[in-house]
């Protein structure tokens, strides 16, 4: 380690830098601002130092060296920009255009290609290769969205080093020998990996191509605006990418303490949901029975006519709210002021299906504290009930470095298969629906206590033992600095969110929790109050019925009236079964299918890349986002319309 | 003094109307200058920058555009908009081709930008129309002027 923190001095292009020992050439002399050409070479990928690009000179050295993979040695003498230097650039760019065909004009890539930028800073100017190129049949799909362009590759690697290193799913490779080199699926594999279209963005040029994006824009006609990805409880940075009012792409834009600069395919290809013809413009109203449109301020009126005379006929208990852990937190405070504040009932919950209540109580307890760098410096990691590769896939990819590059230890314990028991140093399985026989024996085998008879029958029938518990807890090495994952959905009454807190406790004062949402905003919609019992702040208030309580009032005709924010795709049957006995259903929706079809008042809403809201990652980091579109028609941020409706219920 | 007497002079003998009249029967004298347009029309030169034309490629069956856009990068007017996609055999191309006439100032940046000289300008300069929508050329429309002017070569 002291090796390692010991400081060098050394001088590049006659200015003097001092970086720590071991720091390669290339790193140190970026850090005083002088920049080095490469290909092959990515901050985040391993060195290869197979493009030859980044050659310098030393002084008294017998020839260039590549600075991004030679350690700067204490007060050596390098040169970027010599004769030799230059003259080693320009015989590199000669021979990468030898095969790179001229097709820049229908290239993706043009525009943002390395190699044409570097071709106009350092090429020769004219090609002496007047043989013919080599040809391939262009392109071939390596997946259902990923095409390669053979004669477009220069062979930098870095797509095959991002499935080695980073995803660790291995899936491309360099097939042949020299001039016949070329990139493929391994034989025998596929290329499905969740993170595949990192490569598309790493490729230098425009070898590999995405099918979504694919001719269809260059990339100086697009506006380029920051957000966050809005499709999973990660809530990575991305670059939006529009033209004249569409989303043409998600590029990754870097945030250590969330993405590491990575994205997954379902962030990156998803804003296909989002579009669409089929978006609802107008308000719409039943009248005899059929949704009719009609203006803004009939909608709205009737909207606040029918909920005043919902709560003077029956009283606030029969009014409830449903918001969203995919909206912003905005959104959901808003609806939990218009039913507690506006109507004066306790209904709140975020979602039709799932009572939110819990994991709210699990976050007041004080659980949900981890950050995702907590990971990288965690001793061990225990995951309960969680999947991260399939519902927080970056998570799953900070997971992988800790295990590849620091070795973590993992104990897994889950109900289903999940991709990071290949990871872990221990997993088990459980039976789904013990969950809570599970959190008692894992606590008490933390405590090493002797006392778990009652509930082990319980657990033996789901192919668990405490001594396999024993075993995980031992060989993973759970102690203080212990980051412990559990999946939120699993927190489905106090007395779990009690256990794991007792859990926690019992590992020792430094280790961390992260509750795993799979929704964007399953944290921020809880914060925000859209829960019974919870106001902003997780500030304790009287509580009223749960989502999945108010369907079966609502099915009852207990509950008359019923204000839904967002609906999710998984809740049909809910709005369905709430529909039969609910005198009044409004609903927010961006299409009209059959469950919002079903509404009484349906106001046209805008998605998430229409409007301004905060995100709660599953970390608990909030993030704004700002709109990059604007809403078809007549579709009005949900926002807007919650605070009017308020506004005309005071009158 | 002598400047008196000389527009005295001027005054009484009407000198000025005379040479007045003396260039308009030199004028009466000569050929005629002005062309009766529409009957005349004036020879274009060569060079000269008039309506845009869509040359066809070499196999004469589509148009020579290949989607780059550079035309509608360059355009200090924002007249162009092309519009891409991905053809069945995963080849480029061009699903729109739009030049709005009512915004091209005829700088001719969009031929001098084409990487395969695809667009083109005729001596065509009889552009008025009857309404807007008829001065949006579209690529099929483009290619038309060009087979009246390149006779539907390359």
């Amino acid at each position: 380690m002291t090796e390692q923190s010991k400081l060098i001095t050394a001088v590049i292009d006659g200015k003097q830098v001092t970086v720590a020992a071991g720091t390669m050439i290339l790193k140190a002399a970026e850090s005083i601002g002088i920049t080095i050409p490469v290909f092959c070479y990515h901050p985040r990928l391993t060195i290869s130092g197979s493009c030859r690009m980044c050659l310098v000179e030393i002084e008294g050295g017998s020839k260039p060296v590549t600075a991004c993979s030679t350690e700067l040695a204490a007060g050596v003498v390098v040169y970027t920009n010599t004769p030799t230097v230059l003259e080693a650039r320009r015989e590199i760019m000669e021979n990468l255009l030898i095969n790179h065909p001229l097709d820049c004009p229908v290239c993706d890539k043009g525009g943002e290609c390395l190699l044409q930028d570097h071709a106009y800073d350092w090429g020769p100017g004219a090609s002496r290769f007047t043989e013919r190129k080599r040809l391939f049949r262009k392109p071939i799909p390596l997946s259902d969205r990923i095409l390669l362009d053979r004669e477009r590759c220069i062979l930098c690697t870095r797509c095959v080093r991002f499935c080695d290193e980073i995803s660790d799913h291995r899936e491309l490779a360099i097939l042949e020998m020299g001039g016949n080199s070329e990139i493929a699926v391994a034989p025998d594999r596929a290329f499905d990996s969740q993170f595949s279209g990192n490569t598309v963005e790493l490729c230098p040029v425009g070898a590999l191509t995405s099918t979504s994006f694919r001719f269809k824009a260059r990339p100086w006609e697009m506006a380029r605006l920051p957000g966050i990805c809005p499709f999973c409880g990660c809530g990575c940075s991305i670059d939006i990418h529009t033209r004249s009012g569409n989303i043409m792409r998600f590029m990754a834009r870097e945030n250590p303490a969330v993405d590491d600069g990575w994205l997954c395919d379902r962030g990156r290809y998803g804003f296909d949901l989002s579009g669409g013809s089929e978006r609802l413009t107008k308000p719409l109203v039943r009248k005899q029975g059929r949704l009719v449109a009609v203006s803004w301020k009939e909608a709205i009126a009737t909207a606040v006519e029918k909920l005043r005379r919902a709560v003077s006929q029956y009283g606030p208990g029969a009014v409830g709210g449903i918001g969203s852990a995919w909206s912003s937190s905005e959104e959901n405070d808003l609806l939990q002021r218009l039913i507690r504040e506006s109507l004066e009932s306790h209904n709140v919950d975020c979602s039709l299906t799932d009572d939110g209540r819990p994991a709210a109580l699990a976050l007041a307890e004080g659980l949900g504290t981890f950050t995702f760098n907590d990971i990288d410096r965690a001793d061990s990691i225990l995951m309960i009930g969680a999947d991260p590769s399939r519902y927080q896939p970056i998570l799953d990819l900070r997971l992988k470095k800790a295990v590849i590059t620091r070795r973590t230890p993992i104990f897994t314990l889950a109900s289903t298969d999940g991709e990071m028991a290949r990871y872990a140093r221990e997993s088990l399985r459980y039976r789904a629906g013990s969950e809570e026989s599970l959190l008692r024996l894992l606590t008490a085998a933390v405590k090493k206590e002797k006392r778990y008879d009652s509930f082990e029958s319980d657990l033996r029938a789901g192919g668990l033992s405490r001594e396999a518990i024993d075993r995980g807890l031992e060989r993973a090495g759970l102690g203080p600095r212990t980051v412990v994952l559990v999946n939120a959905s699993l927190l489905t009454d106090d007395v779990r969110v009690y256990l794991v807190k007792e859990l926690v406790a019992a590992m020792g004062a430094g280790a961390s929790t992260g509750l795993l949402f799979d929704s964007a905003n399953g944290f921020g919609a809880r914060t925000a109050g859209a829960v019974p019992g919870y106001l902003p702040g997780l500030r304790p208030i009287d509580r009223g019925m749960s989502g999945p309580e108010m369907v079966v009032a609502a099915e009852r005709s207990t509950l008359k009236a019923l204000y839904i924010l967002n609906r999710e795709h998984h809740d049909s049957a809910a709005v369905a079964r709430a529909r039969r006995g609910a005198e009044l259903l409004i609903c927010h929706a961006l299409f009209l299918d059959e469950a919002s079809g079903s509404g009484d008042i349906v106001f046209p809403a805008a998605s998430v890349f229409e409007k301004q809201g905060t995100f709660t990652n599953t970390a608990g980091l909030a993030q704004s986002t700002a709109p990059v579109l604007n809403p078809p028609g007549e579709a009005r941020p949900e926002s807007t319309v919650i605070e009017e409706i308020m506004e005309r219920l005071k009158q | 003094m002598i400047g008196r007497v000389k527009k005295l002079f001027n005054t009484v003998f009407l000198i000025e109307i005379g040479k007045g009249l003396a260039l308009t029967l030199r004028t009466m004298l000569k050929p005629a200058v002005t062309r009766q347009y529409p009957r005349e029309k004036r020879k274009p030169f060569a060079g000269s920058r008039g309506l845009h034309a869509m040359r066809r490629d070499d196999s004469g069956q589509k148009e020579r555009c290949i989607g780059c856009g550079l035309c509608e990068a360059v355009c200090p007017a924002d007249a162009i908009t092309v519009i891409t996609a991905e053809g069945p055999d995963h080849e480029k191309i061009v699903s729109s081709y739009e030049l709005n006439l009512l915004r091209c100032v005829f700088c001719g940046f969009c031929i001098d930008a084409c990487p395969v000289s695809a667009i083109q300008m005729t001596p065509e300069f009889e552009l008025a129309c009857t309404s807007r929508k008829d001065a949006f050329y579209t690529k099929e429309r483009l290619v038309k002027i060009g087979d009246k002017y390149m006779g539907g070569k390359g």
